[in-house]
């Protein structure tokens, strides 16, 4: 019924699961009990029809009642306890799984993140685990119980009459076929459905998350009318699912009773000759809702076993998914540690990078060396590549060609934890936690004092407004720092680098939007950082510009000029272009 | 709408697939408990031995197969009309919420996180289908078998019937006790699920701060706290579910033995037959199996109405009722080139308390002429944001304070206003599509079909052509979720392209050149000045140099226009003005 491929998928399931084995052992325990208590009601049925009703025999009827009610008790609890114990065991596996796959996710490389929408990865996390958790781990339980009863129970029936047993077995292949021909179909089903569902969640995600753009640009009803589209062919499949479902469903539970029709004609006549007793033929008919029920509940098990099954598959792609240091020779971290307590000094030699290692390099043969101490300006149009090289350095890209010396180590064999506390990155988007301002200065560094955090604010001349704000620097961020204005959001990123303190300061467009006034403020503060750290700056200002030892003036992935500013001046070359072509341009 | 009206209208939409259910649903109930009956003249004439009881009983096992066939071809139709009606509702509900959600201003979307939205959709929505399908099926099955049941087994045996009703009613209290428990806990673990879902969705968004400043060990510590949450609460679901829901299942059986000990003493005294005790037998499983149900209904009813608790948090916001009204065609050309005038126009942020609670405009007042070029400069926390968001409506206003060809543009839906004001935002939104699709995004809307000749030209424009053609797929090429294939000044480029592809009256330019460099930005602007001869344009920057070639300034400081002018005017009358342009000029002068 199953086939190997997705067994294949579940195995990361067990994996989790078998942590938990002793739970599980203990739930499986009861699994025989139950069996036994199964088997034990019918037979006492027909001990009571055949031993006390037909002859007419009053004496030890109380006996045997009082003992089946014992019965259904045992039944009872061996049953809560075999559910409880595996959906203890599956939910903690789910559980286990999620912390992993989150783990995993914050390990995947810059390149799954642009092809993969938030979404979707989303999705994986919540609710195909969701499916996990309920539909696989209720299914199989419920699967494996009535499948083990359903066998159980057939055996009896073969024990205590062969004749009858076979007559219900061969309702058994038509049934069966049914069942299969009907799960291919809801399979097919379910992926379309799956992937339907998936393409509207992030749709809608970005719709929202753009629903500013989408109502000033009036383009409500030309997303909707493709949102229409996806609901549709989600809803089509839907429709299709119910079809199989409800004829499964209903012609399952209609043998039921034209199976207890065929007993009757068939047993009527060895009741006759005496072959049958009436206790059997009756406990037969009663139980046959123990044979036909779970087939037919073996359907909703299977189909909610296939849906979780699409979300197996979903996870499947996250754990195979190329973590950022896979396939990559790195040094152990031991014998790096030493060298890369200080950051000492940054050569790129002739460096050649693609996106996706395809399509055109972004940057071509890119050499240039940074010491301690030093600053380092990248300047050019934007597209040039500027913040490539800063992409490339922090290692959010990595597989770049030609060679990257870090500490006089290739970059490419350095475990990205044992490098990162070198460099502090200010990025374009500020991204802000949903904490207080502290601690999206500290981030919660243990080490960095409240003074620190104070002073990285003063350094930056953030703390002023802070202080203007309710709550100071207790106050709380909502939905990504919604309730900060764009400049004072980058002022805490700003303030943020300065407090986590990294030996070079990687300082990306950081003050654009920021206005003269303020920016006056800022370039102080940056002509202070530049005078007792490693800088590297993509900036359009020109106090950045002019302070540092070296300007890279790129265009097209290329650095075209090299040199200081005023050896770059006095080449009379773009550069000096840049800065005497218009008077605007140094206005920044 | 009230709860009971949304339930209503939404019941409404599929009445006659309902009404047909309901017909079905009774059939088969009734061939149901119509089948032991039959089955039981079969039982007791298996004791006797002539040929007409020979007839008899095959007669009787014909009715049995041939009624059972009957049951199986209208319990399909039924499962159909009755579960189609979930699907189609959460359709309809899906459209219904993403078409609200686009409309509602943005003092809603301020207030609700997207992920918490996104949840309510893909979860929430679940409940809903539930409650409107098997909700629905099992709600008239359960209606029908639990009166027919016990009318044809009174029909019986009255006693008998009487005394079967004593585990029932035992197994229906112990029921309902863990009923009212779980309802509790199944609204407390959405909450949960959701909070996990928010908090997932806000760390994936800065996953490479995240990376860079070694978070991961505190970001996965939050996540472990709140999914532990989540455990504890499904575990706690789970204890219930297994250890108190199943009373219902086993009162079946109980039943059985009730049957078999009491009704033996029936038929020992000749009350009975044993036919009847089979009967019986039959229908202690046709009343075992809705009382298993009820467990489920109760279930889905329960999820359901958190569910439309969920989903009447989104629709209960009602759409500002001025932006439903449309204006006729003729109307709307009408108002094509006017002139945009502010008058007295104050604004102040609606949450904001105590101290913060001031005003961010003061009192401003100024026009746009048709054709007319205006620049605002200002710097930080001066008011320009507000005020562009107040002159696209993107913000709620008062009545009263802002004009379009003298109609209060409060008083015109929003989509209409925005067929006149482009705004070209400082953080533009960019689809995980193609640059084509993205520079096309809202042409639909207009009405117009823009082909490709036209998309290139205004990439030219907003001089983002070169690039374009350096990508490999040129316009086709996808930029990734957010535009993330494409740099700040990039994106903002594509953004001006966009807003440039369709004529509109009035372009407003919301400080949307600070990523790119000076030498674009003039080109940029001097595209734009051509393309756009005819229309109104405000362009919005603490830049002096974007503004200095504009028929009109006005300086804004502090949520007041302290002056207003040409550039020339200013230099003379401004010290604000004057000091801003020279302490950006000064730079200039030292760099050459």
């Amino acid at each position: 019924m199953i086939k190997s491929p997705d067994l294949q998928y579940l195995k990361h399931f067990f994996h989790y699961a078998s942590r938990y084995k002793k739970t599980a052992v203990i739930g499986l325990l009861m699994m025989p009990i139950s069996v036994a208590a199964n088997l034990l009601f019918p037979w006492l049925v027909i001990q009571v029809i055949d031993e006390h009703l037909t002859p007419g025999k009053y004496a030890g009827l109380m006996v045997l009642i009082t003992f089946m009610l014992v019965v259904l008790v045992v039944n009872y609890i061996a049953d809560a306890f075999y559910t409880y114990c595996l959906r203890l065991t599956g939910q903690k596996a789910v559980f286990d799984m999620r912390m992993a796959l989150f783990e995993r996710i914050l390990k995947l490389p810059r390149t799954y993140y642009d092809k993969t929408p938030t979404g979707v990865t989303l999705s994986r996390l919540t609710s195909d685990l969701e499916v996990i958790g309920e539909s696989f781990v209720l299914g199989v339980l419920s699967l494996v119980k009535d499948s083990i009863n359903t066998l159980a129970v057939l055996i009896f029936m073969f024990f205590i009459n062969w004749q009858l047993a076979m007559l219900i077995l061969l309702v058994f292949p038509p049934v069966l076929m049914l069942t299969q021909y009907v799960r291919n179909r809801l399979r097919e089903m379910y992926a379309i459905t799956r992937s339907s569902l998936a393409k509207g969640t992030g749709f809608l995600q970005e719709c929202l998350l753009g629903v500013k753009t989408v109502q000033l640009y009036g383009a409500e009803e030309e997303v909707e009318s493709k949102y229409h589209g996806y609901t549709e062919d989600f809803l089509r499949a839907q429709l299709k699912t119910n079809k199989y479902d409800a004829t499964l469903f209903s012609i399952i539970t209609g043998i039921t009773s034209i199976t207890i029709g065929l007993i009757i004609w068939y047993g009527s006549g060895k009741v006759l000759a005496g072959v049958v007793s009436l206790g059997v033929l009756i406990a037969f008919i009663n139980t046959l809702e123990k044979v036909f029920v779970p087939l037919r509940d073996f359907t909703s098990q299977i189909a909610s076993i296939q849906r979780s099954f699409a979300a197996f598959e979903h996870i499947e792609e996250l754990f195979v998914e190329g973590l950022e240091e896979d396939g990559r020779t790195l040094l152990p971290p031991e014998t790096l540690k030493d060298k890369l307590i200080n950051f000492e000094s940054l050569e790129f030699k002739n460096v050649r990078f693609r996106y996706g290692g395809k399509g055109p390099y972004v940057l071509d043969d890119v050499s240039f060396k940074l010491n301690k101490g030093q600053q380092l300006a990248l300047v050019g149009t934007t597209g040039s590549g500027k913040s490539t090289i800063i992409r490339i350095m922090s290692k959010t890209y990595m597989d770049y060609e030609g060679s990257i010396l870090l500490n006089g180590i290739e970059l490419s064999s350095i475990p990205k934890e044992t490098m990162l506390h070198l460099f502090s990155l200010m990025q374009q988007d500020v991204f802000l936690f949903e904490q207080n301002i502290h601690f999206n200065i500290s981030l919660g560094v243990d080490e960095i004092s409240d003074e620190a955090v104070v002073d990285a604010a003063e350094y930056v001349y953030a703390h002023d407004f802070i202080l203007g704000l309710p709550s100071q620097y207790q106050f709380e961020l909502k939905n990504s720092g919604s309730n900060l204005s764009a400049g004072q959001a980058q002022l805490i990123s700003f303030a943020r680098s300065v407090a986590q303190g990294g030996q070079v300061m990687m300082l990306d467009e950081a003050t654009s939007s920021v206005d003269s006034i303020t920016e006056s403020l800022i370039q102080k503060a940056i002509g202070r950082l530049f005078e007792e750290k490693t800088v590297i700056a993509i900036a359009h200002r020109l106090s950045t510009i002019r302070h540092s030892d070296q300007i890279l003036v790129l265009n097209q992935g290329k650095i075209v000029e090299q040199g200081s500013h005023q050896e770059l001046l006095a080449m009379k070359g773009v550069y000096s272009g840049l800065l005497t072509d218009d008077a605007n341009i140094a206005d920044d | 709408m009230t709860k009971s009206k949304f339930i209503i209208h939404y019941l409404m939409l599929n009445k006659y697939s309902y009404l047909f259910a309901i017909v079905c649903i009774f059939v088969v109930n009734y061939l149901q408990v119509e089948i032991p009956r039959y089955i039981q003249l079969a039982v007791d004439l298996l004791n006797e031995s002539t040929t007409k009881s020979k007839e008899g009983l095959l007669e009787n096992v014909q009715w049995v197969i041939a009624l059972s066939v009957v049951m199986v071809v209208i319990r399909i139709l039924s499962r159909m009309f009755s579960l189609n009606p979930g699907r189609i509702t959460e359709a309809a509900l899906k459209n219904d919420l993403f078409h609200r959600l686009n409309r509602l201003p943005s003092t809603f979307h301020e207030q609700y996180a997207s992920g918490k939205l996104i949840s309510i959709i893909n979860n929430d929505l679940n409940g809903i289908r539930l409650f409107y399908g098997i909700g629905f099926l099992q709600l008239f099955n359960i209606l029908f078998a639990l009166s027919l049941t016990p009318i044809w087994m009174w029909r019986i045996s009255p006693q008998l019937t009487m005394y079967s009703a004593i585990p029932i009613v035992i197994a229906s209290v112990i029921f309902w006790l863990g009923f009212r428990k779980l309802r509790a806990l199944h609204a407390k673990r959405l909450i949960r699920l959701q909070n996990l879902s928010e908090q997932l969705m806000n760390y994936l968004s800065g996953i490479d701060l995240i990376k860079n400043q070694q978070m991961s060990e505190w970001v996965t510590n939050e996540v472990n706290r709140v999914n532990a949450r989540l455990f504890d609460c499904t575990m706690q679901i789970a204890k219930i579910q297994t250890f108190f829901m199943p009373i219902l299942d086993y009162a079946n059986h109980f039943m059985k033995v009730l049957i078999l000990g009491l009704g033996g003493y029936y038929l020992l005294q000749a009350k009975l037959t044993i036919g009847q005790i089979t009967a019986f037998l039959s229908y202690s499983v046709l009343l075992a199996l809705p009382l298993m149900h009820l467990g489920r209904i109760a279930t889905v009813y329960q999820m359901g109405m958190i569910s439309i608790d969920s989903v009447q948090s989104i629709l209960n916001n009602e759409v500002p009722s001025n932006d439903m009204l449309r204006m006729s065609d003729a109307e709307k050309s009408s108002l094509q080139g006017s002139t945009l005038l502010v008058q007295n126009l104050s604004y102040r942020y609606p949450n904001a308390t105590g101290e913060n609670n001031e005003w961010v405009l003061k009192d401003l007042s100024f026009s746009v002429e048709s054709g007319e070029k205006v620049g605002v400069l200002g710097s930080i926390g001066s008011g320009k944001s507000t005020l562009v968001n107040c002159l696209n409506h993107h913000l709620s206003l008062d009545t009263g304070q802002i004009f379009w060809g003298g109609k209060d543009i409060t008083l015109m839906s929003r989509q209409d206003w925005r067929s006149y004001v482009r705004t070209i935002t400082q953080d533009p939104f960019l689809f995980s599509d193609t640059i084509s699709e993205n520079v096309k995004f809202g042409v639909k809307q207009q009405g117009q079909g823009a082909d490709d000749l036209d998309v290139d030209q205004v990439l030219e424009l907003s001089q983002l052509h070169e690039d374009v053609q350096r990508f490999g797929a040129g316009d086709q090429t996808l930029v990734g979720e957010k535009g993330i294939m494409l740099s700040g000044g990039q994106k903002q480029r594509l953004s001006i392209a966009r807003a440039l592809l369709t004529p509109s009256d009035l372009i407003i330019m919301d400080n949307v050149l600070s990523a790119v460099d000076y030498e674009t930005e003039r080109t940029i602007l001097k595209g734009v000045f051509n393309r756009i001869q005819g229309q109104s344009l405000l362009v919005v920057s603490h830049r002096v140099s974007a503004l200095e070639y504009m028929d009109k300034i006005l300086v804004l400081e502090q949520g007041e226009i302290i002056a207003r002018g040409t550039h020339a005017q200013l230099l003379e009358s401004c010290s604000y003005y004057r000091e801003t342009w020279e302490l950006q000029q000064h730079e200039t002068e030292t760099a050459a």
